[in-house]
Order: structure tokens, then sequence, then C-alpha cells
């Protein structure tokens, strides 16, 4: 029974020296930056969840990475609670002299870890809540019609696969430079979408079929003899031979 | 409905056919239920794409029928061989929740509040993981360049050929085959279901690491255990996207977990199970092959340690976990030689001059960086810091975090020795931002293993 004591008042300590020392490096920052509280949690909650597919990064607080004040939070949490335990005599009474115990330290750390834990899931929750409320309802070609990046290239693959046969072999006729991400991201977007369609980089004029794709509007595009032309927009069409029918 | 019914179909089978195998290699063990099923999960789905990978070199069609036909011979044999066991299973099972629903009756769970934010935390995460795979379709980088492309082209040619022109046709193809099935058993492509099988390779490396730590600490521990190692941004974001990342970071970790498991309880059926998981790791990227080198190390040191065996029995032992594992490491490569697939398309190339060393502040300042000062860890990374300085003396009292550490210390020492040594067009390409994040995850889960081993008091009990 006093051991379960004992055990709950160290929670206590720990929950409020956390929470002390989380007000104390917000106090500071609020000071420091001329922010408001509301302010300075939404920048917390969103700078701790910025995504993406390769690597998170962290959000700053007025220039400054977020990482900083954590930092601070993270190492000014046991020197309070050092300086309290010293200014209540705890430490030569139970510890014989040592700054904590480790399963004090392991609280501490874990009231720390809790704190960081609610503000990433604030922003996780944010996240998540713009994309349910986006996507609800939406079938999953609608999604890619609303939100994908490369969307336009989705539309033009989606009326390609309405113009032409499952396995049409087409030519590919486009002013795409493969250094630049986006255009490389265009190329691997319509070669995925049309698939089983097979989408070639040879436009030879053998093919059946050639699709034109610019980042520019198509003055007059270069045609082979016995093609057809049915234009999707301004910077995209397709050509086919006469003989195949749409 | 009938698609949700087929994609249920596309789980449960290799689930269930993992489940049999499992049964019989593992006899004498008795593992927690989460771990059983995680363990189902990868060892059924590691098989079939083997079995699928085996089909197309011998030019057969893959169908459902040419690849469910004969695993569900196979399966019927191991259920069988070990039905037991599987009734044992059924009790264990049985009683698990007969224990599990009195306690919450009886408000047993009320009086742990920490337990029920924890698994409220635990839950919410999966929540958001399965959420996001069933509802946002393939749209990555990685997804529509190579990985549904190939996916897609297994699922319509029914065989593994590549077109000409397809990129990283080096790569392994572990989860290609596994969406190719998916797509299979729903019988038609969809962007949004191929994604099925990734929450499930978390819920099931979840699973497994829950149990390790139950069995080896307490269940409070194992808990607070899952709330780290889920806290990471980018490990619950990539169990919801259609990178391989997810499968290798769960096949690695498995494998080192049982070798771990296997220390203690010296069941020659968990290191079979290890050596089948550090081979399906090699199918899956192929950094699996270099780990499968760091695996082979651990066995070699744990063997060398161990001071119970005969040399005779140890030599065994090392043949044991040996053969699987390179077998199906080796069986791809070899079809890659076989078929005039590049091996690694330039990504390996070797080369040393010492001004190369220069290299190894980048490489580690970088990963520096990207450990303690990138969104990525959440702050795992500082706490195992910390709980190793402050746990030393838990060092000398457990294994597992010596054996750990010196994996982590393995495997940043090979990827600085990577950069280090990798050609100069190697080098001027590589992109620490694109890669080292993804690199890390596949270790990351054995940080948050060690943050609870070096905390752990047999005796206490926090909270």
């Amino acid at each position: 029974m006093m051991g379960e004591k004992k055990q709950l008042r160290q929670v206590i300590e720990a929950t409020l020296i956390t929470g002390f020392s989380f007000v104390l490096v917000c106090t500071m920052l609020i000071m420091a930056h001329g922010l408001s509280f509301p302010d300075l949690l939404g920048r917390l909650i969103k700078g701790l969840y910025v995504p993406g597919y390769n690597y998170f990064g962290v959000g700053d607080i007025q220039g400054i990475p977020i990482f900083i004040p954590l930092y601070f939070f993270f190492f000014i949490t046991p020197l309070l609670f050092f300086i309290y335990r010293f200014a209540a005599g705890r430490i030569n009474k139970e510890m014989q002299g040592r700054l904590f115990s480790s399963q004090q330290f392991f609280l501490l750390m874990m009231c720390v870890f809790s704190v960081v834990v609610i503000l990433q899931s604030l922003g996780h929750g944010d996240t998540f809540s713009k994309q349910f409320r986006a996507v609800r309802g939406k079938t999953t070609e609608e999604k890619y019609r609303a939100f994908f990046y490369f969307k336009e290239e989705y539309k033009f693959a989606e009326f390609v696969r309405r113009s032409l046969p499952d396995q049409a072999r087409c030519g590919l006729r486009h002013d795409w430079n493969f250094n630049d991400p986006g255009d490389a991201g265009r190329w691997i977007s319509l070669r995925y979408f049309l698939y089983p369609m097979d989408l070639l980089m040879t436009a030879s004029d053998d093919l059946g079929c050639l699709l034109f794709t610019y980042s520019y509007r198509i003055p007059n595009p270069d045609v082979p003899m016995g093609y057809k032309i049915v234009v999707y927009d301004a910077k995209r069409l397709i050509t086919l031979k006469d003989e195949d029918t749409l | 409905m009938i698609s949700a019914f087929k994609l249920t179909w596309s789980i449960l089978l290799p689930l269930g056919g993992g489940y049999a195998l499992y049964r019989c290699f593992v006899r004498k063990s008795e593992f927690h239920p989460f771990a059983v099923m995680g363990l189902s999960y990868g060892l059924g789905l590691g098989v079939l794409t083997q079995w699928m990978f085996f089909l197309s070199i011998l030019n057969i069609r893959l169908s459902i029928y040419s690849i469910i036909l004969p695993l569900a011979g196979l399966m019927a044999a191991a259920v069988y061989l070990s039905f037991p066991q599987i009734k044992e299973m059924g009790a264990t099972i049985n009683d698990f929740f007969r224990n599990f629903s009195p306690s919450i009756k009886a408000g047993c769970l009320y009086q742990n509040p920490l337990s029920i934010l924890m698994t409220c935390y635990i839950s919410v995460i999966l929540f958001s993981v399965f959420w996001q795979a069933f509802n946002i379709p393939a749209k990555y980088w990685d997804e529509l360049s190579f990985i549904a492309f190939k996916a897609k082209v297994f699922f319509y040619t029914r065989s593994i050929i590549l077109p000409a022109d397809a990129p990283w046709s080096s790569y392994p193809l572990h989860v290609p085959l596994a969406q190719a099935w998916v797509a299979l058993m729903i019988g038609e492509w969809d962007d949004q279901f191929i994604k099925i099988i990734f929450p499930f390779a978390l819920l099931a490396y979840v699973g497994i690491q829950y149990a390790f730590l139950s069995f080896a600490t307490s269940r409070k521990w194992a808990l607070f255990g899952t709330c780290l190692l889920l806290s990471s941004n980018i490990l619950t974001f990539h169990a919801a996207i259609g990178y391989t990342d997810i499968f290798l970071m769960y096949y690695n970790c498995t494998a080192i977990i049982l070798m771990l498991i296997w220390v203690r309880q010296k069941d020659d059926g968990i290191l079979l199970l290890a050596s089948l998981f550090a081979g399906f790791a090699t199918f899956i990227k192929l950094e699996g092959t270099a780990y499968l080198f760091l695996h082979i190390g651990v066995i070699f040191l744990l063997l060398s340690k161990n001071k119970d065996l005969l040399l005779k029995s140890k030599f065994l032992k090392f043949i044991k976990f040996l053969l699987p594992s390179t077998g199906i490491c080796l069986s791809y490569h070899i079809y890659k030689l076989t078929s005039g697939i590049p091996a690694s398309q330039g990504r390996f190339g070797v080369h040393f001059s010492w001004g190369q060393i220069a290299r190894l502040s980048i490489a580690g300042s970088e990963v520096l960086k990207n450990l303690f000062w990138s969104g990525n860890w959440n702050i795992i990374w500082p706490l195992m810091v910390l709980s190793l300085i402050v746990g030393i003396h838990n060092m000398k009292r457990y294994i597992e975090i010596r054996i750990i550490l010196y994996i982590l210390i393995a495997f940043f020492g090979l990827f600085l020795l990577f950069c280090t040594l990798c050609s100069e067009e190697i080098w001027s390409d590589f992109s620490f931002y694109n890669t080292l994040s993804r690199i890390i995850l596949h270790f990351f889960p054995l940080a948050t293993i060690i943050i609870i081993f070096s905390n752990f008091y047999k005796n206490k009990e926090f909270l």
C-alpha cells in the first residue's frame, strides 16, 4: 500500500513538473516572439507533423526550428525536477545523494514524451480530418481527378482509355525534360494509368496511334499522313490511323 | 460487397497458410496469439510470393487456381501434420478471450487508466493507418513508377516478365507480387484495394513486438513499447502508402526478434522461422541482401557466445539458419543473372580512394540530423540514448540490449561504409533527403525495444 502511494506521489510530481516546464518554455517563447498562446500552440501542433513520403520535416516558430524549444523542454524538465527535489530536501533522505532513481527518470521522460505525442497527434488529427472531409463519399476516380498531383495526366489517361482499345500500342510525342521531377512525374503517371496500353517513348510513325502532350498550346501538330486527330484540349491530343475506330 | 468478400480472402488465405506452416515449424514453444497471427501473415505472404515467383520461372501462367491449388495441398498437409498443436492453439485463443472478457466486465481494465490510455492511443493510430490505406489510392512516386506499376504488369500479363523499359527491373518482387495477388483475388485492378497488404504488415509487426516485449517484460511495458513504436510519423505514414519499406522493416525486425527469442527458448523451429524471415527480407529490396549478412553475423555471434553447445551442434544450427535464408536470397539473384536482368542497376558500385574518407563526416552528420533533428522519429532516438546512459546496469542483465545495440551499430556502420566506398557516380546522385529516412526505418523499431529493456525492472511495475 505504501509502495503504491509512493508511486502515485512520484507520478503526480513528474506530471506537475513536466506541466510546469512546458508552461515555462511556452512563456519564454511567447515573450521572445510576441505570440499569443493559441497561436504558439497552433504552430507547435502544425510544426510537429509536416508529412512527406521521404522525410517528415519540422516547422519553425518565426525562423527558429521547433526542435530548439523541444530539446530545451527535454533537458530543462529533469533539471527542474532536480531543483524541486533538492528544495524539498528529498535527495539525501531517499536517494543516498543520487539525483533521481532510474524509475523517476523514466517517469519524467515518459511525461515529456507524452507532451510531444499529444502535440504531434493533434497535428496528425488535423491532417487526418482534412483528408477525411476531402475524400468522404468519393470514388477512386473522383479522388484522382480532384486531388492527385498529376490530375491532368490522369484525366488525359482516362480520355485516351475511352478513345482507344485496351491493348493499343501508342507512341508519345512530348516536350518533357526528364531531369525535371515534374515532367518525370507526368510521364510515370501517364504510363501507370494507361497500362495495359503500351506507351512507347519512341514515337515511330508505324504505330497505330500517337499521343501528343505539350506544356504549351499545340499550334499545328506534326501529324503523319493517314492519321486523324482526336483533340483532348489545346495541349494534348491523340492521332490515330484512319482504319482504327474510336 | 463481393469485392470486400474477396479482399478479405486475399488476406485470410496467406494468413491461414502461414499459420499452418508456422505450426509445422514451432512445435515446442508457445507464443502470444498476437505474435502467432503476426508471424503467420508474414510467413504466408512470403511463401505465397515465392511460389508465384517459382511458377513464373517455370512459365506457368499466374492465376488463382495455379497459385492456390498447390498451396492449398501444402496447407492441408501442414494442418494434418500439426493438428495437435492447432487444437492447442484453439484452446489458447479460447483462454485468451475467456480471461479477457470477464476482466472487462469486472472493470479490471478501468483500474489501469494508463493501460487504457495507451490502448486507446494504439487503436486510434492503427485506425488512422487503416483508414488512409483504404481511402487514399496509390499516388506516390515509387508506387506509380515501379512498385504498383510492376504489380499491374504482373496482373495483366500473368507473368513476371517486365517490359524492356521498365524502371528498377533489378528490384526484388515481393511487394509487386503480393499486390498482384490481391488484384487476382478480387478479379480486377483496383488502385485502392491493392494497398490492403501494407497496414496489415504494420499490424502484424505491432503484434509481434508487443508479444515479444510482453513475454520479456510485462503487459504495461509492452503497451508502452508499442506506443513508442507508433509515435513515429514516418512509420505510420509508410504503413498507409504502397512503398516497400514497411515490409522490409517488418521482415528484418521480426527476423531479429525471432533470433532473440531463440536465445531464450532454444527452439530450433524459431531459428528456422528467423531464417525464413531474413530470407524473405532479401526479396523485398536490394538492401535486404546486405541485411542478410548482418543477420548471419548476429547468429554467428549468438552461437559463439553460447557455452552450452558443442562445436558440431553450433555448426549445424548455423547451417540451419544459413540454408533457407541464403537459398531464398540466391534464387532471385540467380534468376536475374540467367534472365539478363542487371544485378543492381549501378546502385552498388564500389570504388575506393583516400579522398572518399571525407564523405564519412557528411554522411555521419546527415544521419545525426535525421535521427535528432527531423520529424520522422518523434523523440525516440534521444530517449534511447538517455535510456542507455541511465539504464547502463541493465545492459549487463539483458543480452537483448547488447545484441540490438551491436545490430544498430553494425547497421549504421554498414551505411557509412556504403557511403564511403560507393563510386563517385552513385555518391553524386545519392540523395540523403530521399533515401536516408526510409533506410533508418528498416531498423527503427529496435530503438524502441532498447528503451523498454533499458528501463525495465523485473520487480518494479511503473504505475
